[in-house]
């Protein structure tokens, strides 16, 4: 039986995919073996990327298949797949064809996906618009804005600002939008938390932790104290005798300090009363102040009032707090109102919606496989770490169905993959410690594992090191400084404690070295200082060594861009992975002024910019004159600013970049063509939607990335989307972030970190959090225990992507005015801390001005590694020889219709008036009505024919025919046939003058014929053949026109038909292989009753 | 008598072998080929012309007349036979007649279907609504193709115990309102009637003969034409295979999905292909065309299942030379008509500043404004950009704040139009006749109007035309609602590109079949996108597709599956391409149908797919690279003279001598256009406004005021003041925060301004200026010739100088960056000058007559931190404005020199001139201000 539940713990490296391709596979030949089905669309394989589950999905398909043609290939995957017995290659290749014939089943995903459908199929339910879509991030940032705009003009959005004082704790910064996109929407930002806590059944308690419970105390010993009682403390401290310093005299500063919180007590400032540093020191601290003894007398005075202000304090925070949720709560409001307006939603907002609805039920989980088309049967769970507490509250329902053996199935598979070293998206929600409760919730139903720690990718030496760093991590001398929480080490502890030393499993050489940038004493050193001395170091690696797999891993992407532009101006073409931005190109950036001119007639700067490129000659631009007299700059860049506009407008978006493009190229180089390529496709995405100014496309474009200009051996990205990658050499050089920075606003804590959170904490001043153990040490602490965790997780990520070697590249050592090092809060001094003697190396690198300051393992490795074949050369294509036969295609002929005049670009009315329509469709029933006539001594039209013909045009119009208009069509063609001229035209004596041994009518005769180059298609009202031996030798063309006209004007209305008719005659000419001069052409001015012929052409 | 299924065999195109059985059936008499009795109905219409162009040939050919038959689509056939009892409702009748069973629908029915969260802010909205019918309309479509009504689908035994059922029988419910409402109106929906006509209830016209070509039908189609044999007609269906696969067709000659479960492909040696991204599956069609020889582009198609490659293969198929057609053409939103339109819409609904700077960058609109304001010359968007950057307006006031009253004369009259258009009382007729003359009016403000438009302004008048004639169904709606109608209609409208000339079709993959290019390349063979399958659904999954007869999974695997067989045997070249990687990054999946026949097989084909895909360098390069590369910080070929500089101008040649250049000596003048609140230059000049006045107040008081309070209600009084006179009423709601910000700040100066007066200093002068300022305001002094280099003329303007009684002074600079900085820490870096205001201001000073030994020099930082508003000074020696003064002189003789070279060092975060230095990704801080 291999349908197994466990959980198991996987190291970086340790073949994760491999382990969970097979037992994918396990699970099937399991079933075929059971149920003869392998039932390959019943089970749920989620990842945390798009293209994990891609690569999870490419290994099932490929095990299978080497599993068919070739014996060995089964025999090396049965052991982890625990069958018994092993599979068989008859096996893989039932089920492999089962997989190919049902892959559209198969439901390798990842979470945000699998909710994606499910939100699809429940939207209503979800309180999703029936138009809704998956946002982009720019659209996403536009929907903040306006939910921003929509609060601040409601009557509450006078309260926004407190709410952002607050945030800032106390700061109050010019832009509001910044703060709001960093506070408030950012990275945890304050919506996050009032989200995570509207999964709460109260929600109200978590941000009203704070409130005293009763009227009597606070949190931690807030006490208040009557006035009455305050007054006579504060005039007692008047009276207090100030202790002395050594030599008998009063201490100055300690008199002002006491003086000081007298008047903060007397002015009810209690939180600067708290926060000075002599209530800090007397009460929080040692009891001593400038190096004096706080006596207890002075203790007993000053301790109510600190009682006092903690309760004033804490009340102030918690109505600060509770209000705070009540703006949070309109603007939760006013973002879903715009966002359902809209019809754009995140994946983060369907996660959410999904746990708040409660929509995936144990006993409603059949609607939801209806809807869906399918059942989950067996659930992996790879990347579990990643898991947000919204996804697991969502996915638990299945996970206890299929533990607890109920549902439809009893034998249900459940794995979970993960790596709580490896959580790095706890921004995102990502809860490590969810781990922790599936073994808690479900031992009972868990099968033990072993975690898997051998390392298929990285050699001894890199594995060293990374033991080095974390194995040991709680001894490491960082985290023990004064600076670093306390709780950061316990975090650290708590995060090594399933740590396992790691080893290879394969013999690799490899080599680990710290690296320092040279730099001049005396110049401050920063992180832009390591970047370079990164991007020396892969030129250098390059050029030894050219084809290498390098990942430059950075922190932030802005880092990544700055890299790959700088390693590009020194000739080394790099990748990025998904997040170049199309501006590191100078043509892009040319464009971009262009458009920007097109939006502001008055920014010389572009006006310039454009006329010193291409794109100056494209619209005709003159240089700036560098004279002083500016009147000529204004009319030129007007005149500019509007062609380009006007432009724009007519080709649309993609059309003009591409003509602009085009202007550009001969003056590109490689990486310049394709931005353009990828501006162009820009261009077309903008074009479809709605509308937009210069502007708002210009920002589109500085916000998108697109992928690499080409995929080479050097590989830039930032740690996160490094994840599941692996290089043969990894160089880190953004190892200066902080490892616990404080939060960026509110952040909430839980009993236990798998619970949802029973408190939001406001954001504190330091000095003030010391006032309430609760808030210091345990809210502050739990923060400060996640914080290092990630840095932690982050860092064994970058560590562990190397195959062969990692480059760590350190700031230079520097020191603080005290003495101290500094930066040693950062990964760097992790990293200082742990390799022997790299601290002292550090300090003595000024000195020795070395840029290798450590080192480990063979330099030369390389030497005796093959290269890899990992980037396939990128070759240019067969260049198309292309031959033009004709100009015109022969298979998209242009079609005429020669009823249909052109216009003559004239539009004076857009709607049409109701006259007009009668008169059409009076005319068709007339046309109609003679139509039926084939010879006027035949007979008029009887009834049923006429019968006929009305169901026909009823047909044709898609409505029967108003009794008034069918009255006045069929009177008009009886009217028409009363007319001598008409009725004799539809005799056989009108032809009787003509020379043909058989005549031939036909009416409302369709045609397709080919003229002039084309093809014409229509309809002829009549035509008469006269016949010789079977053969056509001339031509009458009838047309009836109801135009109203006297004999006089007659002449004028044959005019305006001339081209219908002479399109008629070429059509004519081409079906019936005649002269077109046996071609008569006529109209049949059915109101006067006219018979009037077109005269002759003797070119024709 | 039953339908004739008529194998027209393969080894040659379908089209080419329906000429063929068509000349059988309907041989040619008399040198005449007659087919008028002949109804032929195609999948598409684009194969439907391409017929009608064979048998032309043929008929040329033969030298005979052709009558040709009535080709059309099969989705046109019930419109060819059925006789309306009503007026047929348009798709923008059936549209308003779902909107109104939705809005008539009781509010748990809508809860239902909307979802209850839409009624939380009142009534659900209009888009919400909208979209609703415009699925409704799609559903009713879908299950009228199976000859159903939702009543039927509820009634059907897959719903029995379905919780959907309760939704379905919300739908019925919706269904009958509807049709009830068009009755009502005298209409008929399309949909009702073709059920109507299956069950013998509507009059038909009975076609004598009828063929077709399609792999598939719809219920209703066999069933239509199963009573067109039923009452004479001559039904043929033709079948692109061999009579020997008879039985994997059914008897309306559609796949059987059974047989072709089964079905096995043989795909010639090196015709299939993987390619890594879509720029590689793009690049990798001109490497077959390459192969290929000398091609003309008439002779090839290629085929794309996945819409999504079209962008791709467009442009790099024409970057290698390959001219390209897709038949497809652009949806007619995408016209500047259509985006007027909906930039109209949107300004009518909230009168919003920004839309109405939206509408002006359209140059029709512009024109029309400029036109009704009579002044075709004045500067429209320069002078609404100032005025936006100024004042930051939300909504467009009726009256502009003075400094703008010649914009506030030109835009009057447009605006007033485009008022009249929000009344809300008009008539409908009203209504249309505003929005009409509105339209015209602009276009006719356009001298180039083009084909394509007058195509939409046709169509536009067509849709007017149908709201009037449907007014009373549309109710009342406002300009602002028959706009939206109008883009909604336009929606589902498209241009077609009319071009001629030989050029590879771009198809999409339903369209490959019947096209008869010699060579079809297939790129996107991948699963999801052929077979196209839908494996969830909210109402219309799977399972229940199956049970009620539409098409599902099955039917649609076994359609692609003959069509590409058909295709694949139709003695055409045909490669086919699968992608490894979509646009994202995502992987792909081959198709099914490639992954077909013996195990073996299967697994050869998966390791092919999952090895190394192709990768090509879509990019043409040219042997010699660029031939005048773009240049990073063009220069022009001549620079005109400085002889002054103002003090803060120094900063920034010390930053980079080329920017310097760029703004002080070319003074390349910036328009930015980010009105979403004060940015930092004016959150500045708004402080400094205020702390001018108020210094002016002190410097003309005998003594200095000392109380706090009235120092603050003075700079709150200035505040206010010069609020109303900048941004008028209409102020964004982010900029009244941070006028609440700025007042903060100033409240914290006053208790450290009352610190500084109590202590004996008072304000002596205010804006003391040195030259000409760059408002052109007068200034108080010359500028003052740098010693040593005297040519050089240094103007500035100080903010304040204070004195006291004792004689020392005060010179000071107000700050209001968000983070404090000392005045050393602005001025210098690693012990190198990078800013010299405060050194230079000791020049001005002493020329106006300051004891520049008395004076310190210093800030007032009103930064973000209340705790940190304080004055500060810099305390440097003589060394250090020694140095400071050599460093002004390095700076003089560079700009003297002309040496504008760029700097080396990293750029400002926010960088006005990153485009032309080609610094956009080089700037890697943010520092404030």
């Amino acid at each position: 039986m291999t349908a197994d539940r466990t959980i198991v713990i996987a190291s970086a490296g340790s073949g994760k995919t491999y382990t969970l391709a097979n037992l994918l596979i396990a699970w099937m030949i399991d079933r075929l073996r059971t149920e003869g089905d392998p039932g390959c669309d019943r089970f749920l394989a989620s990842t945390f990327t798009r293209k994990a589950a891609g690569e999870i999905l490419d290994r099932v398909l490929e095990h299978l298949a080497r599993g068919v043609l070739d014996p060995a290939a089964c025999a090396r995957y049965g052991p982890s797949m625990r069958l018994d017995p092993e599979p068989t290659s008859e096996e893989f290749a039932v089920v492999l064809k089962a997989v190919a014939g049902s892959i559209h089943r198969v439901q390798v995903g990842t979470l945000d996906g699998f909710f994606h459908r499910i939100a699809s199929c429940f939207s209503s339910e979800l309180g999703l618009p029936e138009h809704w879509t998956v946002a982009t991030q720019f659209e996403e940032d536009a929907l903040h804005m306006q939910s921003l705009s929509t609060l601040l003009a409601s009557p509450e959005g006078k309260n926004v600002g407190a709410l952002l004082e607050m945030l800032q704790r106390g700061k109050k910064s010019r832009s509001i939008i910044d703060v709001v996109e960093k506070r408030v929407w950012g990275r945890d930002g304050a919506i996050d938390q009032y989200r995570l806590t509207r999964l709460l059944e109260d929600q109200y308690a978590a941000w009203s932790w704070l409130r005293p419970p009763s009227s009597t105390e606070s949190l931690d010993g807030g006490r208040p104290h009557p006035e009455e009682d305050r007054l006579s403390l504060i005039e007692a401290m008047e009276d207090v005798s100030l202790p002395l310093t050594k030599q008998g005299h009063e201490n100055k500063v300690f008199k002002t300090g006491w003086i000081r919180i007298r008047g903060l007590a007397a002015s009810e400032q209690w939180e600067d009363f708290l926060c000075d540093s002599f209530v800090q020191k007397a009460c929080f601290g040692d009891g001593v102040f400038n190096r004096i003894s706080v006596d207890e007398e002075m203790l007993e005075l000053i301790a109510p009032l600190v009682e006092h202000a903690r309760f004033e304090t804490i009340r102030m925070l918690d109505r600060q707090l509770v209000s705070a949720l009540g703006l949070l709560e309109l603007l939760e409001q006013h973002y879903r109102s715009i966002q359902e307006q809209h019809g754009l939603f995140s994946f983060a907002d369907i996660s959410q919606r999904l746990a708040e609805a409660g929509l995936v039920r144990r006993n409603t989980l059949e609607h939801l496989w209806f809807r869906l088309d399918g059942s989950v049967r067996d659930l992996a769970l790879d990347e579990f770490q990643d898991t947000s507490r919204a996804q697991f509250d969502v996915l638990h329902p299945i996970i206890e169905e299929i533990l607890s053996g109920q549902g439809s199935e009893e034998d249900r598979g459940f794995l979970v993959l993960a790596d709580p070293k490896q959580s790095i998206y706890a921004w995102r929600g990502g809860t490590p410690s969810l781990i922790d409760l599936l073994e808690r919730r479900h031992a009972a139903q868990l099968e033990p594992s072993v975690p898997l720690t051998r390392s298929w990718r990285s050699a001894q030496v890199v594995l060293d090191a990374v033991d080095t760093v974390f194995a040991g991590i709680g001894g490491n001398p960082t985290l023990h400084d004064d600076k670093m929480p306390a709780t950061a080490l316990e975090g650290a502890e708590a995060w090594a404690a399933r740590y396992e030393p790691h080893q290879a499993a394969r013999t690799l050489p490899g080599y680990v070295e710290v690296v320092v940038p040279d730099i001049d004493v005396g110049i401050e050193p920063t992180q832009n200082h390591a970047l370079d001395a990164a991007v020396d170091l892969v030129v250098r690696r390059q050029k030894e060594d050219p084809g290498r797999t390098i990942g430059i891993l950075t922190s932030r992407n802005k880092a990544v861009t700055r890299i790959v532009t700088m390693l590009r101006n020194r000739g080394v073409e790099a990748s990025e992975e998904g997040s170049s931005a199309l501006t590191d190109s100078l043509a892009v950036g040319a464009v971009l002024s262009m458009l920007h001119l097109a939006d502001h007639p008055g920014d010389f700067r572009s006006y310039f910019h454009v006329a010193t490129t291409p794109l100056g000659s494209l619209l005709q631009l003159d240089p700036i004159p560098s004279g002083r007299d500016r009147s000529n700059w204004t009319a030129a860049a007007r005149s500019a600013s509007l062609d380009i506009r006007r432009r724009l407008s007519k080709l649309g978006y993609a059309n003009f970049l591409q003509e602009a493009a085009d202007r550009l190229l001969p003056s590109c180089n490689h990486t310049d063509v394709r931005r353009l390529g990828h501006l162009v496709e820009l261009g077309e995405t903008w074009d479809a939607r709605d509308g937009g100014r210069p502007a708002d496309f210009v920002r589109m474009v500085e916000r998108s990335t697109r992928g690499s200009v080409a995929s080479s051996s050097v590989q830039v990205m930032t740690i996160h989307k490094a994840k599941g990658l692996e290089f043969d050499e990894v160089v880190l050089p953004e190892l200066g972030r902080k490892l616990v920075d404080d939060p960026g606003g509110f952040f909430s804590w839980s009993e236990h970190p798998t619970d949802l959170p029973s408190r939001v904490v406001p954001p504190i001043k330091k000095p003030l959090r010391v006032a309430w153990p609760t808030i210091r040490d345990e809210c502050y602490g739990a923060w400060s225990r996640q914080q290092i965790q990630e840095s932690l997780s982050v860092l064994y990520v970058a560590m562990t992507r190397a195959r062969h070697a990692l480059h760590l590249v350190l700031r230079p050592h520097s020191e603080t005015k005290k003495g101290d090092s500094k930066n040693m809060m950062t990964h760097e001094g992790l990293v200082r801390g742990a390799f022997d003697g790299l601290d002292e190396a550090m300090m003595d690198h000024c000195e020795r001005r070395n840029t290798t300051v450590w080192s480990s393992g063979d330099a030369d490795w390389f030497r005796s590694v093959e290269p890899n074949d990992e980037i396939a050369p990128v070759e240019p294509p067969r260049r198309p020889e292309i031959v033009i036969g004709s100009e015109q295609s022969t298979r998209r002929p242009s079609i005429k219709a020669p009823s249909q005049h052109a216009s003559d670009g004239t539009i004076d009315s857009l709607v049409g008036d109701a006259g007009a329509d009668f008169a059409m469709l009076r005319g068709t029933v007339m046309h109609e009505f003679l139509s039926l006539v084939d010879w006027i001594e035949d007979g008029r039209p009887d009834p049923t024919r006429i019968d006929d013909m009305i169901r026909r045009i009823t047909m044709d119009i898609g409505r029967p025919i108003p009794e008034d208009v069918l009255a006045s069509g069929l009177q008009a063609g009886i009217d028409a046939l009363d007319h001598e001229s008409i009725a004799s035209r539809l005799s056989h004596s009108a032809y009787a003058d003509r020379d043909h041994d058989a005549i031939v009518v036909r009416n409302e005769a369709s045609y397709i014929a080919r003229t002039g180059g084309g093809e014409s298609r229509g309809r002829f009202d009549r035509i008469v053949l006269g016949m010789k031996s079977d053969r056509v030798v001339w031509i009458d063309l009838v047309d009836y026109k109801s135009d109203t006209c006297t004999s006089e004007t007659a002449g004028d209305v044959l005019e305006t038909h001339r081209g219908q008719l002479e399109g008629y005659r070429d059509a004519l000419a081409s079906i019936h292989h005649i002269d077109a001069d046996k071609i008569t052409l006529r109209l049949l001015l059915t109101g006067p009753g006219i018979d009037i012929e077109l005269p002759v052409d003797r070119n024709v | 008598m039953s339908i004739d299924r008529v194998f027209l065999g393969t080894g040659r195109h379908c089209l080419h072998e329906v000429v063929d059985h068509l000349e059988e059936r309907f041989p040619i008499s008399q040198r005449r080929w007659n087919m008028e009795q002949l109804l032929l109905l195609l999948p598409g219409s684009r194969a439907g012309r391409r017929l009608g162009s064979l048998i032309l040939d043929r008929a040329i050919e033969r030298q005979v007349e052709l009558v040709p038959p009535n080709i059309t689509t099969l989705g046109r056939l019930p419109d060819q036979v059925l006789v309306p009892r009503r007026e047929t409702a348009t798709s923008l009748a059936e549209f308003l007649g779902w909107v109104a069973a939705l809005r008539a629908a009781d509010r748990p029915v809508l809860e239902r279907l909307l979802g209850r969260q839409q009624f939380r802010l009142g009534d659900a909205s209009d888009e919400s609504i909208e979209a609703m019918a415009k699925r409704l309309i799609g559903i009713s479509t879908e299950v009228s193709g199976a000859g159903l009504s939702f009543q039927d689908v509820l009634d059907h035994e897959v719903m029995q115990g379905n919780p959907d059922s309760l939704r379905w029988r919300d739908l019925s419910l919706l269904q009958q309102w509807q049709h009830d409402w068009l009755d009502g109106h005298g209409l008929e929906g399309r949909d009702a009637r073709f059920r109507d006509a299956i069950d013998g209830r509507v009059d038909m016209i009975v076609p004598p003969s009828i063929g077709l070509i399609s792999a598939d039908m719809n219920q209703m189609q066999r069933r239509l034409l199963d009573l067109f044999v039923e009452r004479g007609t001559s039904v043929f269906t033709m079948i692109h295979a061999d009579r020997s696969s008879a039985d994997a067709f059914d008897s309306h000659g559609c796949v059987e999905p059974d047989h072709w479960k089964r079905h096995r492909f043989e795909l010639a040696d090196g015709i299939e292909h993987v390619a890594d991204g879509p720029e590689d599956q793009a690049a990798c069609l001109v490497d077959l065309l390459g192969s290929l020889g000398p091609v003309d582009p008439d002779d090839v198609s290629i085929g794309l299942p996945d819409a999504g490659l079209l962008p791709h293969c467009h442009r790099v198929l024409s970057d290698w030379g390959v001219p390209v057609h897709d038949p497809a053409g652009i949806p007619m939103t995408c016209t500047r008509i259509a985006r007027l339109v909906g930039d109209l819409e949107r300004f009518l609904g909230q009168g919003l500043a920004s839309d109405f700077a939206a509408l002006l960058r359209e140059p029709m609109f512009e024109r029309w404004v400029l036109r009704l304001g009579d002044d075709p010359d004045f500067g429209l968007l320069d002078a609404f950009d100032r005025y936006r950057e100024a004042c930051l307006p939300m909504e467009l006031e009726p009256h502009l704040p003075n400094d703008h009253i010649d914009l506030a004369r030109v835009i009057r009259p447009a605006l007033d139009r485009l008022d009249s258009l929000r009344a809300e009382d008009d008539s409908i007729g009203e209504c249309v006749s505003k929005v009409e003359r509105v339209l015209l009016d602009l276009v006719h403000s356009t001298t180039d109007l083009d084909e394509q438009d007058q195509q939409v302004l046709r169509r536009i008048g067509s849709v007017l035309d149908e709201v009037l004639r449907l007014s009373p169904l549309v109710g009342a709606p406002r300009c602002r609602e028959l706009l939206r109608m109008l883009r909604r209609e336009l929606s589902a409208q498209f241009l077609r590109d009319g071009s001629i000339g030989p050029a590879v079709e771009l198809l999409g993959w339903l369209e490959c079949h019947l096209d008869d290019a010699s060579t079809l390349l297939i790129a996107g063979c991948n699963e999801g996108l052929l077979p196209m399958s839908l494996n969830s659904d909210a109402y219309l999954p799977n399972e229940l597709r199956r049970a009620i007869g539409l098409v599902d999974n099955d039917r649609r695997w076994a359609r692609d599956a003959h069509l590409l067989q058909a295709t694949l045997s139709s003695g055409r070249t045909v490669h086919v391409i699968s992608g490894r990687h979509g646009s994202e990054g995502d992987s792909l999946v081959p198709s099914r149908l490639l992954l077909t026949g013996p195990p073996e097989l299967i697994a050869e084909r998966v390791l092919s797919f999952t090895g190394d895909p192709a990768r090509f360098d879509s990019v043409p390069r040219s042997a010699e690279g660029p031939s005048s590369p773009l240049s990073r910080c063009p220069r022009p070929e001549r620079l005109p003279p400085v002889n002054t500089l103002s003090v803060t101008a120094f900063a920034d040649y010390l930053s980079c001598p080329y920017r310097f250049m760029l703004k002080h000596v070319l003074r390349l003048r910036t328009q930015e256009d980010e009105p979403d609140e004060l940015n930092a230059l004016a959150f500045g000049s708004l402080a400094h406004d205020v702390l001018e006045s108020f210094g002016h107040q002190e410097a003309a008081a005998v003594v200095p005021t000392t109380d706090v309070d009235a120092i603050r209600d003075r700079l709150e009084a200035a505040l206010d003041d010069r609020v109303r006179s900048v941004f008028g009423r209409s102020i964004l709601p982010a900029v009244q925060l941070q006028i609440d910000l700025l007042r903060w700040r100033l409240g914290g100066f006053a208790v450290r301004q009352a610190e500084v007066a109590s202590e004996g200093w008072k304000i002596d002068r205010v804006e003391l200026s040195f030259g000409r300022g760059s408002a052109g305001k007068p200034c108080d002094h010359p500028p003052v010739p740098f010693p040593g280099r005297e040519s050089m003329l240094v103007r500035g303007r100080i903010d304040r100088i204070d004195v006291h009684s004792d004689g020392r002074v005060r010179v000071l600079d107000y700050k209001t960056g968000n983070e404090r900085k000392t005045p050393d820490a602005v001025h210098r870096r690693n012990s190198e000058w990078v800013n010299l205001q405060l050194p230079l201001y000791r020049r001005l000073v002493s020329a106006a007559g300051y004891d520049v030994d008395r004076c310190a020099f210093g800030y007032i930082s009103l930064p973000a931190s209340v705790d940190d508003i304080r004055f500060e000074f810099a305390s440097w020696g003589d060394d250090e404005f020694d140095s400071a003064d050599a460093a002004a002189i390095r700076v003089i003789d560079g700009v003297l020199a002309g040496d504008f070279e760029p700097s080396e060092s990293d750029p400002p975060f926010h960088d006005d001139w990153r485009r032309i230095c080609g610094t956009s990704v080089l700037s890697t801080e943010d520092d404030d201000e």
